[in-house]
């Protein structure tokens, strides 16, 4: 074997003994750097979901809640009680418990009512004083009251809500211009508020209580144990920070197990390959290495980029197991390119990986290089078939045809069944215990759904000023109420300011109010009504010295509730309007563009829609163009270049065929995914077909394949889509590069082509051209021309 | 036989029937109960089988805060199975009431459209919702199942054979309704009176009155149309 020219091409390979101790330097050098690196900064843990959002669409403050619901299972028998009665007695016990922490989710009922009997007549707008002035005449007052004692004698008057004591006059209407504007109190959603600002459901027996968004955890659950154990309710903890915490400490018990099994995964596969464990043992240690070198730098392991960093992992592995005088120079640059079209999109934890990924496959393959062992006396020879000469043949017409049959099938596929994708945001992706996921599911159908809620914040700089603007900053706003948000809450639905005040006091003075309620309360006792009973209308509409304005909302009931919108940054006093949208439809967003620059999940998770076929255009298109750029580069085969594009292109389409047709969810956790399917596929190309009776092409996606593997057994809905995607994507590759790429390449260049065999030194063995091919075909076969020694471990 | 021994005797048979009575089962004790409200269901259902179309005359009384005096009016009652309802009251004082499954309507006499009021079941209260179907239940041919769904259904011991039907123990509806009390004639089991007990404290009575059952479709139109 040593006499072969092959032989003697590897042992020109060999790194020079001298440079040894140079090599053993490098890879203790990365040692202690992974592991300074990993001391000194830590990878951090997260359990958010909405890492893709912008930065400043992402929820931090907001308040964390309990969710108290009543059990049914322990509310039965002879000790059955009132689900009521139950819920407010847990409602004051955890008042009693939270003095401090807790904060209003909604304005507290009784609150309102005082503060509308109080400045009802100030809240109506002055466009309305000509319809107030109307009702306000004798004869149009007579007929409301006679339509009131005529709608008494209808059986399902006061079942039906109407409440003539507090608005004899019907003037409420007026005041609720848009249903939902002022929270909770206009509009009939799936909750109410409750006389202490918690909400409670109209359709179920559960209530959900805000707490501070700083309060603390451990406190938190300690009392709601104590609280559900003495009454039949279960309580839990839900908003942003305690779903954030629930996933963190999900992923903190799945990453060891995660870890363990794709190493495990991957030793096995690449020991049953090289025959060698000592092999398998080494391309484990490198890709450890590799990635524990860079993990500190790239983005926090959230349930979004953990499935990318496995696949790192991976693809470390296969990197640092294929022998090197298998992949061509261009194969490990398509490899470690494979999120390079990441950059083109605006997801900063896709480009730190897009940046962090070629870093860690260069690092693999310089730790390769280091620890590239002298030539063993043992090693076996190549007994597989020669791969430059069983390529060099040129393909039957039938594997040409079915290449062909192939591609155009994909792509057949592919156009009738891409039509139109469902996609899932980022926000929506499926991790989590089932629990976790019942509690979210039921926040959001009993209550609101706090993903859809959007912020439009207003500047000032005391607290009183912004408070006296919100209404003019709310105005613009409410134009969303209706078919796009269903609710605003917002303090500027319940103060009015200064200039407004003035411009409404002298415009109600001109009604002659006072008199007016006199011809009432005589209209009411003429009709045989009892006017006190009327008296919260009468006193409050006479009322016109008491303002509406921040001071006194400040001070009032809802002053708890309106501090909630509150914030101070940098001396600035940030007020905040919030509006719950319908749904997160990317068709809202001009329209909520048009009235003001809005923040929050929802706005993000839309344009994640809405740009999602662009973007997934803008990946692919990138890719391809990297593949045979990549490919042409290192073959300078135009051939060669075309073919790899095709392959990928055609594991692209299979793996979208199969994400749509399995309605696994599309969004933009996907593109990590797709990206290294379509980058494996250009590299297996470049991959010397075999080699001691092995086929590299298929093992290097084996073991980068483990890493899907491993997410499938982690349970988690979303990392088993994942990983099957890869899985799936990564044996199309293997398809496609096998057994299509030979066929495209003959028949691209003209029914005789020879796929370039990359040399120990990674150039093309073999050009494409039809002359030079059936020479080498006729050729006796240089055996083992490419054959590194060193890389076969004894069969 | 001496005084004290009829003392003790009758000590002992009050003891006896005490004991009996601790260990009598529950269910023994609620037959009667149960028995009654199934006689009084029977009776309303021989009755209410006949009611594919209804006309009757009532008289209602609504006691409320809001006024001095209590609110009579006199009316006719329609009914259509399944599930149309129309009160009309006699006078230009008084209101038309459409009641349809899932909304009800009222109209002032006098006013007519300018103070017309619809209240959305669903959308506007669910004690109204949960009113609606059982008030319609009550007119219209069937078993009795919808009395029951979502309500406690109770015949309580009294002279004239009555139905008490409350909602379950649900806040949104006993929030503004606390029972229906109907009153059902002995004799043919037509309904003579409904009891609305408000939660806020306020009733309204309607008394029936001239019951004309299957009424011809074009009669029925007629009257609907006056």
């Amino acid at each position: 074997m040593d006499s072969t020219p092959a032989s003697t091409s590897t042992a020109r390979k060999e790194p020079p003994p001298a440079l040894a101790p140079l090599r053993a330097l490098l890879f203790a050098c990365a040692v202690l750097w992974s592991i300074w690196a990993n001391a000194t900064r830590p990878p951090v843990i997260s359990g958010a979901i909405d890492s893709l959002h912008a930065d400043i669409d992402r929820q931090r403050a907001s308040p964390s809640m309990l969710l108290v619901r009543v059990d049914a299972s322990r509310n039965t028998g002879a000790a059955t009680q009132d689900p009521d009665r139950v819920l407010d007695r847990v409602a004051v016990r955890i008042a009693d418990e939270f003095l401090d922490a807790r904060v209003p989710l909604a304005p507290p009922a009784a609150a309102v009512e005082g503060w509308l009997d109080t400045h009802g007549m100030y809240l109506l707008p002055i466009s309305s004083h000509p319809a107030l002035a109307q009702r306000l005449e004798r004869e149009p007052m007579e007929a409301s009251i006679a339509a009131i004692r005529a709608r008494l004698s209808s059986p399902v008057h006061g079942v039906g809500g109407l409440n003539p004591r507090r608005d004899p006059l019907s003037l409420q209407p007026l005041l609720f211009g848009e249903r939902g504007a002022m929270s909770y109190v206009d509009m009939d959603g799936r909750a109410a508020a409750t006389g202490t600002g918690d909400l409670r459901a109209r359709h179920a027996d559960s209530l959900l209580i805000g707490l501070r968004g700083d309060a603390d955890e451990v406190r938190v659950r300690e009392i709601a144990a104590r609280v559900s154990e003495s009454d039949p309710v279960r309580i839990d903890l839900v908003g942003v920070r305690a779903q954030d915490g629930r996933r963190r400490r999900l992923l903190e018990e799945l990453l060891p197990r995660l870890a363990l099994l794709l190493l495990s995964a991957g030793i096995a596969a690449v020991a049953f390959a090289q025959r060698s464990t000592t092999h398998a043992l080494r391309a484990a240690a490198i890709s450890i290495v590799s990635v524990a070198c860079i993990a500190p730098f790239g983005p926090p392991l959230d349930p979004l980029t953990t499935p990318v960093w496995c696949a790192l992992l991976g693809t470390c592995v296969a990197v640092s197991a294929c022998p090197p005088a298998r992949r061509s120079k261009g194969a490990v640059v398509l490899v470690a390119a494979a999120l390079s079209p990441l950059l083109t999109l605006p997801y900063p934890p896709w480009h730190d990986m897009a940046w962090l990924w070629p870093a860690a496959i260069s690092l693999a393959v310089t730790l390769r290089w280091c620890t590239r062992s002298a030539p063993s006396s043992r090693a076996a020879p190549d007994v597989g078939p020669a791969p430059s000469a069983s390529l060099a043949q040129a393909p039957s017409f039938a594997t040409r045809a079915r290449a062909v049959a192939i591609c155009v099938g994909v792509f057949l596929i592919a156009s009738l069944t891409l039509q139109r994708f469902d996609v899932t945001p980022s926000s929506s992706f499926q991790f989590g215990s089932t629990r976790a996921h019942e509690i979210e599911r039921t926040v959001a159908r009993e209550f609101f759904v706090a993903r859809n809620i959007v912020r439009f914040e207003s500047e000032g700089t005391t607290v009183n000023e912004v408070l006296d603007r919100s209404p003019l900053t709310l105005q613009p706003l409410r134009a969303l109420l209706g078919d796009i948000a269903n609710r605003a809450d917002s303090p500027g639905s319940f103060v009015l300011p200064g200039e407004l005040l003035e411009s409404r006091r002298r415009s109600l003075r001109t009604l002659n109010i006072d008199e007016k309620i006199g011809d009432l309360r005589e209209i009411l006792r003429s009709q045989g009504f009892r006017d006190e009973a009327f008296n919260e209308f009468l006193n409050g509409a006479t009322e016109l010295r008491r303002f509406p304005d921040a001071t006194a909302a400040l001070e009032s009931g809802l002053g708890e509730w309106i501090r909630r919108f509150i914030r101070t940054e940098d001396e600035r006093v940030v007020l905040t309007h919030e509006l719950e949208l319908r749904r997160a439809d990317p068709a809202f967003l001009p329209t909520i563009a048009a009235v003001g620059t809005a923040r929050g999940a929802a706005i993000s998770t839309m344009i994640e829609l809405r740009d999602f076929e662009a973007s997934l255009a803008k990946l692919l298109l990138t890719q391809l163009w990297i593949i045979t750029f990549v490919v042409w580069a290192s073959t300078r085969s135009m051939v060669e270049a075309i073919t790899a594009g095709l392959c990928a292109a055609g594991t692209l389409a299979a793996v979208l065929v199969l994400t749509t047709s399995a309605r696994f969810s599309m969004g933009a956790p996907l593109f990590p995914v797709l990206m290294i399917c379509g980058a494996s596929a250009g590299a297996i190309t470049q991959i010397q077909a075999a080699g001691g009776g092995r086929s590299w092409k298929s093992w290097f996606c084996v073991w980068q394949a483990s890493a899907g593997l491993a997410l499938l057994s982690t349970g988690q809905p979303g990392w088993i889509e994942l990983g099957l995607t890869l899985s799936f994507g990564l044996v199309v590759a293997v398809g496609f590069g096998r057994f299509v790429a030979p066929g495209i390449g003959a028949v691209l260049s003209g029914g005789a082509h020879t796929r370039a065999s990359p040399t120990a030194h990674g150039e093309p063995a073999e050009q494409e051209h039809g002359r030079d091919a059936e020479r080498a075909a006729a050729a006796p076969p240089p055996e083992g021309s490419a054959t590194p020694q060193e890389e076969e471990p004894p069969p | 036989m001496k005084r004290r021994e009829v003392y003790r005797l009758l000590l002992g048979l009050s003891g006896l029937a005490c004991g009996a009575l601790s260990v009598c089962p529950a269910q023994a004790l609620g037959r009667p109960a149960t028995t009654t409200l199934e006689r009084r269901l029977e009776l309303w259902r021989v009755y209410a089988r006949r009611n594919q179309r209804l006309v009757a005359r009532y008289r209602s009384t609504r006691r409320t805060a809001l006024l001095v005096e209590p609110l009579y009016q006199s009316g006719t009652l329609l009914f259509e199975a399944p599930d149309r309802l129309v009160l009309r009251d006699d006078t230009i004082d008084g209101s038309t009431t459409h009641i349809d499954a899932s909304a009800a309507r009222i109209v002032p006499n006098r006013s007519g459209g300018d103070h017309e009021v619809v209240l959305d079941a669903d959308r506007d209260s669910p004690a109204l919702r949960w009113m609606l179907s059982k008030t319609l239940a009550l007119f219209a041919p069937g078993d009795g199942a919808t009395l029951e769904r979502a309500a406690s259904l109770r015949a309580p011991r009294s002279r004239v054979p009555t139905l008490e039907i409350r909602p379950l123990k649900k806040r949104d509806i006993r929030v503004r309704l606390r029972a229906l009390i109907v009153t059902l004639d002995p004799a043919s089991g037509a309904i003579s009176s409904i009891l609305v007990q408000e939660s806020q404290g306020d009733e309204f009575r309607v008394e029936l009155s001239d019951h004309r059952q299957d009424v011809s479709a074009a009669d029925f139109q007629q009257l609907v149309d006056e």
